[in-house]
């Protein structure tokens, strides 16, 4: 028995190292497992406070730039306002068919401020400085005035933590603008501006400079919000798919301000699609 | 430890962590070279500290900065390696006729070149712990020893310049 006693004490450095990390191990695990198990985050009361402190400093800086991305996206929205009045008396598709107005109405758009944000990492988060206090929940989209930004993961009453479009496990469902080949945007952990999307099949025709939207195959983002333009296409003759290296519409090193999106039938939607298909990748 | 020295540890840990959050984690070079100044607080922690005692502050420390870089456990684990190997360098580079009574670790008691490989190759087992297991790909393992090596000669460099302008003889 003293022998026991004498070995756990020899070694206690040992042990005590090896339970740590086994600690440490099961955290990070814990982390990427499931969505809104978050330990420790930067939603967490105490260390988003003082991210939101620190970041009203540095906001002086970058407000110039802001401003213009506010002014050319209300040229956007007033342009895209004209083309709706126009178009209002007109039918919604060839066949008759008009979207039931609830549905057209589904999105729900919370404005948000970016209070931390990292792009060299291989998992990237933003904080949000909003939470469910305003009715962020895991699970909605994120997106800027220039494109997707991500997913939220994590939220706390006043803080909410998202899931970047820069990490490894992010897949966005989305197409090629002029054909409507649906693909699947990924991220390989190494340059910030460049994402790379698979799964459009090789007989549609990609060229360089086309541009890839969000499909309406999510129930996350509205559908056709920009992800990028086309940069680089390569095809290898052995693969039914092309290679597609996408040049990311949101320029991730310089959010300032995001919408988060929450789409009123998520729920319906996931529910009804899980209870038909296994698995649907959003 | 005397309740006064436990206060300076406690205030070192502030500053040091503090640094680490507010400023320097928006310093990267060239998208490689991190600095992760807070680890010189683990690497000046009292020589007599105990190794359990060190392995538990380099978990909290670790779980506090993971929490400002969302990456819970990462850095964590790569302390509490660290902190598990301090005594293990402090052996292995004891200087000619041992160590003496009553010193403390920095480069004005120790030396520069004691200090220099003291501080070098704990950096770098802690940042190749962090970055390989953030990497957690074999594909992105290059990369991570790219990182490895550029944010360990920054850190090195920072901790450095940071003892010759905070520690200097009186």
């Amino acid at each position: 028995m003293q022998r026991i006693f004498w070995f756990f004490f020899t070694f206690r450095a040992f042990i005590l190292f090896v339970l740590l990390e086994i600690f440490c191990v099961w955290l990070i695990a814990e982390n990427n497992a499931y969505q809104g198990a978050f330990f420790f985050n930067s939603s967490t009361r105490y260390t988003a406070e003082v991210l939101r402190r620190t970041k009203s400093v540095d906001d002086y800086f970058g407000l110039k730039q802001v401003n213009g991305e506010l002014a050319r996206e209300n040229a956007r929205l007033h342009q895209l306002y004209q083309q709706a009045l126009l178009s209002k008396s007109a039918p919604q598709s060839q066949n008759g068919y008009r979207p039931d107005s609830a549905f057209a109405r589904r999105f729900q758009f919370v404005t948000a401020k970016v209070i931390k944000n990292s792009t060299v990492l291989p998992r990237n988060y933003i904080t949000l400085d909003k939470g469910t206090r305003d009715g962020i929940r895991p699970g909605m989209g994120v997106i800027s005035p220039q494109g997707v930004v991500g997913k939220v993961t994590g939220c706390s009453e006043f803080f909410s933590v998202v899931t970047s479009v820069l990490h490894l496990d992010t897949k966005v469902s989305s197409q090629i603008k002029k054909n409507n080949s649906v693909g699947m945007v990924e991220w390989n952990g190494r340059n910030s501006a460049v994402a790379q999307m698979k799964f459009v099949p090789r007989y549609v025709e990609v060229k360089a400079g086309d541009s890839v939207v969000t499909s309406n195959y999510n129930s996350v983002f509205p559908q056709g919000i920009p992800v990028g333009r086309v940069k680089q296409v390569k095809l290898s003759p052995a693969e039914t798919a092309y290679d597609l290296e996408v040049q990311l519409a949101t320029d991730f090193n310089r959010l300032a301000y995001v919408y988060v999106v929450n789409n009123v039938f998520k729920a319906e939607q996931d529910s009804l699609e899980t209870k038909v298909i296994p698995k649907i990748p959003d | 430890m005397g309740s006064r020295d436990f206060f300076l540890q406690a205030l070192y840990f502030a500053v040091y962590v503090g640094l680490q959050v507010l400023f320097v984690r928006h310093i990267v070079l060239f998208d490689v070279a991190f600095c992760f100044i807070y680890i010189a607080f683990l690497l000046l922690l009292p020589f007599e500290t105990d190794s359990v005692l060190l392995m538990l502050i380099a978990l909290g420390i670790g779980l506090v900065v993971d929490s400002f870089y969302d990456t819970t456990g990462i850095h964590a684990a790569a302390c509490v390696f660290a902190a598990y190997l301090r005594p293990w360098v402090i052996r292995l580079i004891t200087p000619r006729g041992g160590y003496d009574q009553n010193l403390r670790i920095s480069m004005q008691y120790m030396g520069g070149e004691w200090f220099f490989t003291y501080a070098l190759i704990l950096i770098f087992f802690h940042h190749a712990a962090l970055f390989l297991i953030e990497a957690s790909q074999w594909s992105l393992v290059p990369l991570a020893l790219l990182k490895t090596v550029c944010s360990t000669a920054f850190t090195w460099l920072m901790v450095v310049v940071s003892q010759y302008l905070f520690y200097r003889k009186k």
